[in-house]
């Protein structure tokens, strides 16, 4: 006797599967609305979680983008005997761009006061001395006014940390500022405001989870100087450090590399690092808080698989009489367990469609109340979610519906 | 058609075997009707399950239509009850979330059939329920109910209908309208065999056997 094939076309058995699962979906509510509800949540909880890491991530790369990661940063470490007595000079300049193929700027660093022209509001400050070619280097953002440019002996370009504590209404710009530092007070004017990159002075205090990520950050940028023209000229005079812009096509971690084995004589007094670097370090930060919270989704996820086949298992149980008529009437094993499985797809297909939207409108509120970032909705994660869903209903059902599908009809339809 | 050669029937129940058919030998010819009667625990039930290869002897061979249903795998054995046998119980067994019509498609959209609505209207009227295709078997009478049971055994057109105590749960009248369709039916040419109690049907059928302790008695 032929064995009945099964084929998945359109045939009146397939649409019937459907039919079939739509009836046992609507007909029993509670296990239904049960089922929908857990796995909505879950696949919610766990899509809207990924959105959120994924913001960090997302957050800090462009963070780091947007103060140049072609950039190789060049310094003394920080104690009083290189501050006084550096042991780079402004000759090593040439020496970095001969090895890296890119433009090097020299800065010198002295600590600070800055006043208004009427000695009020006096602010500790870093002063940087930099050459004019400075904002050609790095990305800067301006709040107002511009960089200096050759020749602008007396002026002076703020952040906008010491813009805001010198003067918190109005605006410095093309007004004249009072500075000491090198042991001189000077009146110099200001040139322009720049905006602090990362725009986290107001929300550094808060809590959030890029906190510790972005503080690290911080702690190697300090978005709080004052800078004024270097005029050095004699290749002896001493400097603090240089940033050096690498070429486009080059690998600023090779690059690195090679500063570092050049200038390994000098040991621990000066630091090489390219900035591309910390986006590594920076992310690796954020990355232990992503597993951990990952790893928080899955167990939520186990739990609720086993919540959902603990419902499956008694929904089954109470169709027990239905499937012992189908299997009389022909129904091969293979097919209930199909019914049922079709079930539990269009629920959890359901579960999912629902669990998407519910985690973009999740996102929203968090990002508004909780966060300072914006979570990243990536398209992936829809077929992730979708695919989790249906793979947890699939989980939960398979195995009720095997032994439902076992069970002897004729024991069934007696105890009945 | 059918024909039961030695069998056996043996349950094990914890160390003990309980023996529900013992060397039974039938026959059941096509267009025959063939009602079975004994007491409670007699094995008759034990009997149509095997007969409706819902169930398989222990022992002996059971041949339909010539061949050894113990070479029939599993998908066999449910193609043959989907396309060739049918079945009717005294509790109806019917899919109360279902319609009637639906009820009586169920296995045709096993046997994949293209068209089963309209054979299934076939069915309902033939036995006399034209107006209750979209009732659930809850608004239905138990007689309605029953013929709802028989027009689904009829729908796939079998060679043999196994009613299990039919009338077993109707009044008289009812169970009287029941058998006259039965009688209608095997005169299509399907083979009955319907397992009772009452004299009354027995004497419907063409030949009774007497079952008692899983052997047959009277043929």
């Amino acid at each position: 006797m032929p064995r009945r094939v099964h084929n998945w076309s359109p045939t009146p058995l397939n649409f019937a599967f459907l039919r079939f699962a739509m009836r046992g979906l609507t007909r029993r509510p509670v296990p239904t609305l049960l089922v929908l509800f857990a796995l909505t949540v879950a696949l919610a909880c766990t899509m809207t979680l990924r959105a959120v890491l994924a913001g960090i991530e997302e957050q800090v790369e462009n963070d780091l983008k947007r103060v140049g990661l072609d950039i190789i940063n060049i310094h003394v470490s920080p104690s009083m005997e290189n501050m006084f007595q550096s042991p780079l000079h402004l000759g090593h300049c040439a020496r970095f761009e001969e090895i890296t193929g890119g433009e090097a700027a020299p800065f010198r660093v002295t600590l600070g006061v800055a006043t208004s022209i009427e000695n009020t509001n006096p602010t500790r400050s870093i002063v940087l001395a930099v050459p004019p070619g400075w904002n050609r280097m790095v990305p800067l953002e301006w709040l107002e006014g511009g960089f200096f440019k050759e020749g602008d002996r007396d002026s002076c370009v703020l952040d906008e940390w010491v813009a805001k504590h010198l003067s918190p209404q109005d605006s410095l710009v093309g007004k004249e500022i009072r500075l000491i530092y090198e042991g001189k007070t000077r009146d110099v004017t200001v040139k322009g405001v720049m905006k602090d990159p990362f725009e986290i002075r107001s929300q550094f205090d808060e809590f959030d989870f890029v906190g510790s990520a972005r503080s690290r950050m911080l702690g190697m940028m300090e978005f709080k100087s004052i800078y004024v023209l270097n005029t050095q000229q004699d290749p002896d005079s001493p400097i603090h450090g240089a940033i050096v812009k690498i070429p486009k096509g080059k690998d600023p971690s090779l690059l690195e590399d090679k500063l570092i084995e050049e200038f390994s004589t000098l040991g621990d007094s000066i630091w090489i690092w390219a900035r591309i670097s910390w986006v590594s370090q920076v992310l690796r930060a954020t990355n232990i808080g992503t597993s951990i919270a990952q790893a928080v989704g899955f167990i939520v996820l186990i739990v609720v698989g086993v919540m959902v086949t603990t419902i499956s298992l008694v929904a089954i149980r109470e169709r027990y009489r239905e499937i012992a008529i189908r299997r009389t009437e022909g129904g091969l094993r293979l097919e209930i367990i199909g019914q049922l499985l079709t079930e539990n797809v269009i629920l959890s297909g359901t579960a999912g469609i629902i669990a998407i939207l519910a985690s973009r409108l999740a996102g929203t509120i968090i990002e508004a109340r909780y966060i300072s970032w914006t979570p990243a909705h990536k398209p992936e994660d829809i077929f992730i979610v979708l695919g989790l869903g249906l793979l947890l209903g699939a989980f939960a059902t398979i195995l009720p519906a095997y032994r439902a599908s076992s069970l002897d009809p004729v024991e069934v339809l007696r105890l009945d | 058609m059918i024909r039961l050669e030695n069998v056996h029937k043996i349950y094990r129940d914890g160390d003990q075997q309980v023996h529900a058919l013992s060397q039974v030998n039938l026959n059941v010819a096509r267009g025959e009707t063939l009602t079975i009667m004994g007491p409670s625990g007699s094995g008759k039930s034990t009997l149509l399950h095997i007969l409706g290869c819902l169930d398989r002897p222990t022992k002996g061979r059971y041949l339909f239509d010539g061949k050894d249903v113990a070479d029939f795998t599993e998908p066999e054995l449910a193609r043959t009850r989907n396309k060739r046998i049918g079945f009717v119980f005294q509790s109806f067994n019917l899919l109360v979330r279902e319609t009637a019509l639906e009820n009586v498609t169920l296995p045709l959209l096993y046997a994949g059939e293209r068209h089963p609505t309209t054979r299934g209207k076939e069915a309902l009227d033939s036995v006399g329920l034209s107006h209750r295709y979209g009732h659930r078997p809850g608004q239905l009478s138990g007689g309605e109910q029953q013929r709802v049971a028989i027009a689904r055994a009829i729908v796939k057109n079998p060679d043999i209908i196994l009613a299990d105590e039919p009338t077993g749960n109707l009044d008289s009248q009812v169970g009287s309208q029941i058998m006259k369709i039965f009688k209608k039916v095997n005169e299509q040419g399907i083979s009955l065999v319907i397992i009772t109690h009452s004299r009354e049907v027995a004497r419907f059928g063409d030949r009774t056997i007497t079952i008692r302790d899983g052997k047959i008695e009277s043929a």
